[in-house]
């Protein structure tokens, strides 16, 4: 034990300085049974460290763990937000910019690379305790941990010095104050994040004066909660169920058979005289002649909405879902009037969530060609509704006297040598502009690097010069609908 | 397809046995690169598609894990280059499926193709198919005569008195006291059809209570006259034409007061329509 750290800004009565110790706060609490006195107890290893409730605390050399004793006028929950606070500004001042998970955890590049407790062993007084790995190799962790954990290589010195400084004879329990609250929920890593804490379940809206984390919940009230710990529920399981899945377009209906946690077979009605009887059929065809456990669909065309009903009714064991705005698709829709948003949309949005789980515009193409952002914290931002490029040919043949017809493709070159070439031409760079120009938009006006994928009937047909390396998913909408019947049906946590 | 899901499993299973699916050497020693491929059933003749599902049913029972787009579906026509229904899979699997798909496919748009023509000869009277079926086929061969627009005649000896002239030459009956026999021992409900080799063997039947009397290797002319006999009885018998009736003749036996034409050879001698699978570049 070296009796002294120079410099270090602590004006306690007692200093300890370990190279290796059991633990810190195990030191701290016999401290607190011989004579409670406010003091710094700093190791850089420790053989049994712990963290929050008792659990074990990985503390290989290098790492910087300490315990501070200090006063308290009452123990409350809001000692180890407001020691978090300090700990992230000393980091940010030395340099790191970690972020937060409510309540104890330090994270670093995703990854826990720290945590601070508090606990209050004998009223009147307060145990704060630290460890964080200040180490550059991620390897001196166990392997049981390294997965979720990451390193924080800061100056130790500077960190610990800049956290003393803010840490008084007695520490304060009084509310936060707005910057500050402010300040640690722009680095709270749950927030907008779908999570269960004590058995409810909600978004977690940030946290307020008193340290506690807000939940609301799916009926829109919000809860504060003072412990616990928040479990981000990013997926609900797809369903293992056997679904039957229709996306009934405007100018055509897709059928899908969901089983074994994907689709397996597909069929594509169009719209017009016969829908129905060709809708039966198709139907028949996909389900195999065998009633499906349940049933899901989402309908744009609001006369048909009532007879898809009673015709998937026939083929479903259970009553079939239709997916509006106010089914729970695992997301939450940030725009202004949810009634307006097309079915298919909210599919869609909920199927690149659950599957591709990032920052994630979806371009539907097809008599519109529509484009949705969703967040991967699982917000529906916004979208954009452009003309679809079979709509757009039609009408230029139809107001253009003497263009007859317009044939979509790719063009051998792009300026045409005569008519039909030059409207290929201008067809092709009237799409291919629509999609480059406003996903580069998307992403500079949001400033994320968006992840994009194709679907819909004019997307299967793309030339690989416009996807680029994104994927076409052609089934997106009615995988949604798989998602979207699961969180609906199964889950009784959403 | 309103088949027996049972017995169309049986009968998929069995196929994908008799082929060695399980045990495809080829496949098996090969390293394909990982991942799915798509692939597509195309037509390369005309004619009426028949049996998509049980064509995709095969990829399906190879593998739960491939997908399939329907793209047409029974009853539609077909022209060469027509895409039936995409798969989308392990190359494995769908090489391993591949030929017993076809052959289902080919052989029951074949005989729904060849049902559709002779259905369109006969102008309006109904054309049933027989028993001439491949053993074990029936329940398929039938549904492809349904989706050719033909119609199916008794399914097995069980459902149905069919009187043939062997049955009558060995009980040494009378026609009509023959049928009145057995009138006596069957069901209400069932029907009872003669087969009459000649015009006088018909005059003897109508005046039995037979429901159908088939006139087997009538000429049109000798059609044409049991016809005029049975009109003039005043009877509600039901006349059957059948024996010798081809694409080229069938019009000559479509006549007024002939109720069915049956034909075997929709059954016994459809040519395959010819599809094809081909891997997406």
């Amino acid at each position: 034990m070296s009796k002294t750290l120079p410099q270090l800004p602590f004006f306690g009565d007692r200093v300890e300085i370990y190279k290796n110790i059991g633990s810190t706060i195990d030191r701290a609490k016999e401290i607190m049974k011989d004579s409670p006195s406010v003091s710094l107890i700093v190791s850089f290893s420790q053989e049994s460290g712990t963290g929050r409730r008792g659990s074990a605390w990985a503390s290989p050399e290098g790492g910087l763990y300490f315990s501070i004793i200090v006063k308290v006028r009452k123990a409350k929950a809001i000692a180890s937000v407001r020691a978090a606070f300090y700990a992230l500004k000393s980091l940010q001042d030395a340099g790191v910019e970690a972020e937060w998970k409510w309540p104890n955890d330090i994270i670093c590049g995703g990854g826990k690379a720290g945590g601070i407790i508090a606990q209050s062993p004998q009223p009147g007084w307060l145990i704060l305790s630290a460890g964080l790995n200040t180490f550059n190799d991620k390897k001196k962790l166990p392997a049981s941990v390294r997965g979720s954990a990451s390193v924080c290589p800061v100056d130790k010195k500077e960190f610990l010095s800049g956290f003393l400084k803010n840490i008084k004879k007695e520490f304060p329990v009084d509310k936060l104050s707005r910057d500050e609250v402010e300040y640690l929920n722009s680095r709270l890593t749950i927030i907008g994040q779908q999570c269960i804490i004590n058995d409810i379940c909600g978004r977690v809206r940030g946290i307020d004066e008193k340290g506690a984390l807000l939940i609301q919940t799916p009926g829109g009230r919000t809860t504060p909660v003072l412990t616990g710990s928040p479990v981000p529920v990013k997926k609900a399981p797809l369903p293992e169920e056997s679904l039957l899945l229709v996306d009934a377009g405007n100018t055509s209906t897709r059928i899908g058979l969901f089983s074994g946690g994907e689709i397996v077979k597909v069929a594509v009605l169009s719209s017009g005289s016969g829908y129905f009887e060709n809708l039966e059929k198709k139907i028949d065809l996909v389900a195999g002649g065998k009633k499906t456990d349940g049933a899901a669909f989402s309908c744009v065309v609001r006369k048909l909405e009532s007879k898809l009903r009673k015709t998937l009714e026939k083929h479903s064991l259970t009553k079939p879902l239709m997916v509006d705005h106010k089914v729970s698709a695992g997301l939450e829709l940030k725009v202004d009037d949810p009634s307006q948003l097309g079915p298919d949309r909210i599919c869609n949005a909920a199927a690149v969530y659950h599957f591709y789980g990032k920052d994630s515009i979806v371009a539907d193409l097809g008599t519109a060609n529509t484009f949705d952002v969703v967040s991967g914290a699982g917000e529906y931002l916004g979208g954009i509704i452009c003309p679809g490029i079979e709509s757009m040919a039609a009408d230029l043949v139809k107001k253009a006297d003497r263009i007859d017809s317009a044939c979509l493709g790719v063009p051998d070159r792009i300026t045409g040598n005569n008519t039909d070439a030059a409207v290929k031409s201008g067809l092709y760079l009237t799409l291919a502009g629509q999609i480059e120009k406003t996903i580069s938009e998307i992403r500079m006006e949001l400033d994320r690097d968006f992840k994009v994928i194709f679907t819909g009937g004019s997307a299967s047909g793309l030339p690989a010069k416009v996807t680029g390396d994104s994927p076409v998913d052609i089934d997106i909408t009615l995988k949604g609908l798989a998602v979207i019947w699961g969180l609906t049906n199964n889950s009784n946590l959403l | 397809m309103n088949l027996e899901k049972k017995n169309l499993n049986k009968i998929i299973e069995a196929a994908l046995r008799e082929d060695g699916a399980a045990a495809d050497v080829t496949s098996l020693n090969m390293d394909f690169p990982s991942g799915t491929v798509k692939a597509s059933v195309t037509a390369r003749q005309d004619g009426i598609a028949c049996g998509i599902e049980i064509a995709a049913e095969v990829f399906r029972k190879v593998s739960s894990s491939t997908k399939v787009t329907f793209l047409i579906e029974d009853g539609d026509k077909l022209y060469p280059g027509l895409r039936a229904f995409e798969i989308e899979g392990l190359p494995q699997d769908i090489f391993a499926a591949e030929r017993v798909s076809l052959n289902f496919l080919s052989h029951l748009s074949g005989i729904a193709t060849l049902t559709a023509d002779f259905a369109e000869k006969a102008a309006g009277t109904p054309v049933y198919d027989t028993r001439k079926t491949l053993p074990l086929l029936r329940e398929l061969e039938r549904y492809a005569v349904l989706t050719g627009g033909g119609r199916n005649h008794r399914f097995n000896l069980s459902d149905q008195v069919l009187i043939k002239e062997n049955h009558i030459a060995a009980s040494g009956k009378e026609i009509v006291e023959l049928i009145n026999d057995i009138k006596e021992k069957i069901p209400q409900d069932m029907r009872i059809e003669i087969e009459v080799e000649s015009l006088s063997q018909f005059e003897e039947a109508i005046q039995g209570p037979a429901d159908i009397i088939m006139l087997d290797n009538f000429t049109p002319g000798e059609v044409a006259a049991a016809v005029g006999i049975a009109r003039k009885k005043n009877t509600e018998v039901e006349i059957e034409v059948s024996g010798g009736i081809t694409l080229e003749n069938i019009n000559l036996y479509s006549l007024d007061g002939v109720s069915r034409i049956s034909v075997g050879t929709l059954t016994s001698a459809a040519a395959p329509v010819d599809f094809t699978l081909l891997v997406d570049e």
